[in-house]
């Protein structure tokens, strides 16, 4: 007589199945399958929001501009299932032996790979550094992440440490938003309402606003602008103003410092693109942007600098070859546009990561070729020898 | 019945691919243009073969003449040949790409009549004030002039919509103000140099007897060029004006050099470190500006191309001896640069056309293998070797132009979508042969051929659509040979396999769906056995090649995935692959499953190969959006397989079911009826 599994046995057995495994492929095909779609409309950065951030719990399609009425779970979840299912299934149920060495060993190395994905969203750290010829800086900019910047004052100048509400305490704010975000070592919180994702300050008649523009499909170009109330410790509400990054086109890094008096200490406010540091200073010497003879078509950018630490170190970086050192990569990224700039003052920018899985996708490959090898060219043999033996005439 | 069903579908595949080919050709065709252009006589071959080979530089690289006049006429013209007669039914003479680049330069009295703009649609013409013909045409230089003014002012209006927000005319408009622009530059190249200079009489001297208008060669000037820098100088310094007779030929020779300073770069530099080479405009303001030091150069090249653009006036011949000085010339002067090594392989590789014969031995290889399915014994045993020999035959001309590119071009076979598909229609053939090899039924041997056919005519196609030299250099970022060899080259391989389990998987539809397989489990087996073969290599080579992406990425632009459409394309394709495993693993699809899954997966390596690089987007964007329907096209053909395999599927269950149902009521242990043996 068959007896019925234990539900815990069921469970086990659903999540380490071939079933959920296919559903889940099939879904993770679909999802990116309309999220490419989508991007053509909503942008790159939108679109990865909508679709594959841990807190988007589920999404709803669209494409053209129409909705396509059928929800779907979070991509990202999506995948977090997958990765218990392969972690269940494909290592801890698998059979274990040398014929399945090969299938255990790309499962292993998958799930490191998404692992080292994983480990990037959370700790990766992505801004530019643009440099002109002879100029030198020890930090980059992030490309999309807004950040408040609050420095006490003194006769003008900072004093002390940089207090910073990061993309964290930031992230999900909307125009009808208000959210209070709280500075430990600061005699005052900060109020944030009124959230633009892309706005430009100005004055109209006498009064100051916050004018919503467009919201970009390439994030990176966007300046986010907010209304911001000081509330002291004791609860009191203090001056309004308003912040915002100043627009790309502008080419200023930061608006100056809104300055604000609290228990008669001066503090200076604003709002920027998050400032990465980097442990060493970069400086410029030489930008060289190659295009090939009488074309626009450019043949290489590279860059050579100074890499300045404990002692300078001249390095090349260029298109394909970038400098991995102290933590952070610098990529060869822009550089001054087309032959005509031939002549004139030279610029370089560098797209600067910080990334603690940087090298672990390549580890990852030379696992998951070699297991998937082994494995394939096992099944081959066994298929050979057997189709071979099929062919054998039978004894009697 | 059965064999009535076969000729019935023989007749009916031989039809449907005479459409395949009959679309193609229509398409690539031009509309008639039969035109007269008065006195026209065609360039003896003699003339063309010497023009062949002779180096230009053109978008980054040194090539040869004939490439640069192919690519640009079919920029143009929509093609690569056109017809006119010199008299009113006369006969008609077909204008190849080096004909037709000829009178450009040196006959451009007759160029300018000649249907060289293809106008797709009408409306166009009427916005600019010229009185259309057919709503698809060609029109000569001389036809549109009257709305050159028109034309150009509406596309510099146009050029400030975004690309996206323009309607399908403007876009027109902006197309063929390109196309008249280009030409004009073509036709300035030697102008300058082919009438001279006008000289007006010198204030206070006595004017000749004669009335006739005094013309010097451009050389001539340049070769005074101190003179007039003396006589300019002094009269600046004497706070006068400049001479009105040197002042209209300085005039004369700016226009000049204006006109002939973009369409041809034709003089090797003399510098050894400058990678630019000259136009003739260049060449006589670099004099006149004294911004060389190789006066004597420059002069000897433009009295070079003097002597032969008023050559042609005298005759044909005395014009090719010209023409062979100014070659030899230059070839010399390119060899001591280095650049000449590839140019004669290059002009061979275009004389020789090398695809189509290929196309035509693939064509006679579905013929044979059209007979083979037909017949049995012996007679199917002979064609099917006709098949391989004449497949190998048509693959060997595909390796040769693909080894051929990569000498020319000193990089790895793939470097761009038109490499990518001949690269495909050779390795499908190598997967396919392996498979066959296996299986044995001779169901992928004369699969093959048609997908190859089918493959070197999206070539064609492709190249006449885009209209660009696909040899031309890659840019910065793709420049890394070790990343092309082993990154693009696996992830096509995987394109590749992933169309031969669709190819398997259309066999198996078709062959099942229509009972064409006479129930014959066996190969029903062999089928599946190679799909899934085929599902194995897929994965191996999407699944390394895709990471293999992410790790150049990583390097090129500073992350491992970008979700760039081309990225989620390839990671599809991998996860299509993996669910079709799992799912056959987990005994979720089985023989049916497989094969409509594999016929699945091609809709998934289309969309990943081509489609994502329609969207318009990405750092992988190839910028064209053209050929959108023939992608709806194969989507539609493969729903239309999927739903027929499902029905048939479906249809075959319950013919299974209701068997099975009644074997049962025949069991005598049920109460069924004991049959005889």
């Amino acid at each position: 007589m068959m007896t019925r599994p234990s539900f815990l046995v069921s469970l086990w057995k659903f999540f380490s199945g071939y079933g959920l495994a296919t559903f889940l492929l099939v879904l993770l095909g679909v999802e990116t399958w309309l999220a490419t779609l989508e991007m053509v409309d909503a942008g790159l950065l939108a679109t990865l929001q909508k679709y594959f951030h841990w807190s988007s719990w589920y999404l709803i399609p669209y494409y053209n501009g129409k909705s396509m009425i059928l929800p779907l779970p979070g991509g990202y979840w999506v995948c977090a299932l997958l990765l218990v299912n392969m972690v269940l299934g494909g290592l801890i149920r698998a059979r274990k032996g040398w014929k399945t060495a090969g299938v255990l060993l790309a499962h292993f190395s998958i799930v490191f790979m998404v692992a080292a994905g994983g480990v990037a969203q959370l700790f990766e750290k992505r801004g530019v550094m643009f440099l002109i010829e002879g100029e030198q800086a020890d930090y980059a900019v992030s490309l999309t992440d807004p950040t408040i910047e609050v420095m006490e004052l003194k006769d003008g100048k900072p004093l002390g440490e940089v207090h910073v509400a990061g993309e964290s305490a930031l992230r999900g704010l909307s125009s009808e938003d208000q959210r209070v975000i709280h500075f430990e070592d600061l005699p005052f919180d900060l109020e944030v309402g009124g959230w633009q994702k892309n706005a430009m300050v100005r004055k109209e008649g006498d009064q100051w606003t916050l004018k919503p523009l467009p919201v970009q499909i390439e994030g990176e170009m966007n300046a986010p602008g907010c209304g911001v109330r000081v509330i002291s410790r004791d609860g009191k509400v203090g001056e309004s103003f308003l912040l915002a990054v100043p627009p790309v086109s502008t080419g200023e890094e930061h608006y100056p410092l809104r300055q604000i008096e609290v228990d008669g200490r001066t503090f200076g406010i604003r709002l920027v693109k998050e400032t990465i540091p980097v442990p060493y200073t970069v400086k410029l010497e030489d930008a060289v942007a190659e295009y090939y003879p009488n074309s626009m078509r450019p043949k290489s950018f590279s860059s050579s600098i100074e890499r300045i630490g404990e002692r300078a170190v001249p390095v090349e970086i260029s298109m394909n070859e970038p400098m991995r050192f102290g933590g952070f990569t610098f990529f060869q990224r822009t550089m001054s546009s087309g032959p005509q700039t031939q002549g004139g003052p030279e610029f370089s920018g560098f797209e600067v990561v910080s990334n603690p899985a940087d090298k672990w996708p390549e580890w990852s490959l030379y696992m998951v070729t070699l297991g998937l090898f082994i494995h394939f060219v096992t099944k081959l043999v066994t298929s050979i020898k057997g189709a071979s033996r099929r062919r054998q005439p039978k004894q009697a | 019945m059965k064999r009535t069903v076969r000729w019935i579908l023989f007749f009916f595949g031989l039809l449907l691919f005479g459409g395949v080919l009959l679309t193609a050709a229509m398409d690539a065709k031009p509309p008639a243009n039969n035109r007269v252009v008065e006195g026209y006589q065609a360039w003896s071959q003699e003339t063309l073969d010497l023009a062949e080979s002779f180096p230009v530089q053109d978008g980054g690289r040194i090539k040869p003449l004939t490439t640069y006049a192919g690519f640009t006429m079919l920029r143009l013209h929509g093609a690569r040949s056109l017809t006119v007669s010199a008299t009113e039914n006369g006969e008609p003479i077909r204008i190849q790409p080096l004909a037709w680049m000829l009178d450009i330069f040196f006959r451009p009295q007759l160029a300018m009549q000649e249907p060289t703009f293809r106008v797709d649609d009408s409306a166009v013409l009427t916005a600019i004030g010229v009185t259309p013909r057919d709503r698809r045409d060609h029109y000569s230089y001389q036809e549109i002039e009257p709305g050159r003014d028109r034309l150009f002012e509406m596309a510099q209006g146009y050029n400030n919509i975004p690309k996206k927000e323009r309607t399908g005319l403007e876009q027109q408009v902006l197309d063929l103000a390109e196309n008249y622009h280009s030409y004009e530059q073509l036709l300035g190249a030697f102008s300058m140099v082919r009438g001279g200079l006008r000289m007006m009489p010198v204030e206070g001297l006595p004017e000749a007897a004669d009335d006739a208008p005094k013309v010097a060669g451009v050389a001539e000037v340049m070769a005074t060029a101190p003179v007039i820098r003396q006589v300019l100088q002094e009269s600046q310094a004497k706070g006068g004006k400049i001479p009105p007779h040197l002042s209209s030929l300085l005039q004369q020779l700016l226009d000049g050099a204006n006109a002939s300073n973009a369409g041809l770069f034709l003089f090797p530099p003399a510098g050894k470190d400058d990678e630019g080479w000259l136009s003739p405009g260049e060449r006589v303001m670099n004099v006149m500006e004294m911004k060389t030091r190789d006066v004597e150069g420059s002069v000897k090249d433009i009295k070079a191309i003097e002597t032969l653009s008023r050559s042609i006036f005298d005759s044909e011949e005395a014009f090719r001896t010209e023409l062979a000085k100014l070659k030899a010339d230059v070839v010399e002067r390119a060899q001591e640069r280095g650049e000449y090594e590839k140019i004669e392989l290059e002009a061979e590789y275009y004389r020789k056309n090398w695809l189509l014969y290929a196309l035509s031995f693939f064509l006679i290889a579905t013929l044979l293998a059209m007979g083979m399915w037909m017949t049995a014994g012996r007679a199917s045993q002979w064609l099917s070797w006709g098949v391989w020999g004449t497949t190998f035959v048509a693959w060997g001309m595909v390796i040769v132009p693909i080894v051929k590119r990569c000498l020319i071009m000193g990089r790895p076979p793939v470097g761009n979508l038109y490499d990518t598909i001949i690269f495909i229609a050779a390795a499908i053939v190598l997967f396919g042969s392996i498979a066959e090899a296996f299986m044995r039924r001779r169901l992928l041997l004369g699969a093959m051929p048609i997908a190859c056919v089918l493959l070197i005519l999206l070539a064609r196609l492709f190249e006449v659509g885009d209209a660009r030299d696909h040899m031309d250099p890659l840019v910065a970022v793709l420049r890394s040979n070790y990343w092309l060899t082993i990154h693009v080259i696996t992830i096509t391989l995987g394109y590749a396999s992933g169309l031969v389990v669709a190819v398997i998987g259309i066999v198996y539809v078709l062959l099942r769906g229509l009972g064409l397989d006479g129930g014959d489990a066996s190969m029903r087996r062999s089928l599946t056995r190679a799909a899934y073969g085929m599902v194995c290599v897929t994965l191996f080579l999407s699944l390394v090649g895709t990471v293999l992406g992410g790790i150049w990425a990583n390097d090129s632009w500073g992350r491992f995935w970008g979700w760039d459409p081309k990225e989620n394309g390839a990671l599809m394709i991998v996860l299509a692959n993996l669910a079709i495993l799992h799912a056959r693993l987990g005994g979720y699809i089985k023989e049916w499953g497989l094969h409509l899954s594999g016929i699945a997966l091609s809709a998934v390596v289309t969309f990943s190969w081509w489609h994502v690089n329609m969207l318009d987007t990405g750092l992988h964007n190839y910028g064209f959006t053209k050929g959108a329907s023939y992608i709806m096209l194969v989507y539609s053909v493969v729903g239309l397989l999927i739903l027929f395999g499902l029905a048939m599927a479906w249809w075959d269950r319950e013919k299974t079911a209701a068997a099975r149902r009644g074997q049962q009521r025949e069991t005598p242990e049920l109460g069924g009826k004991r049959r005889e043996a």
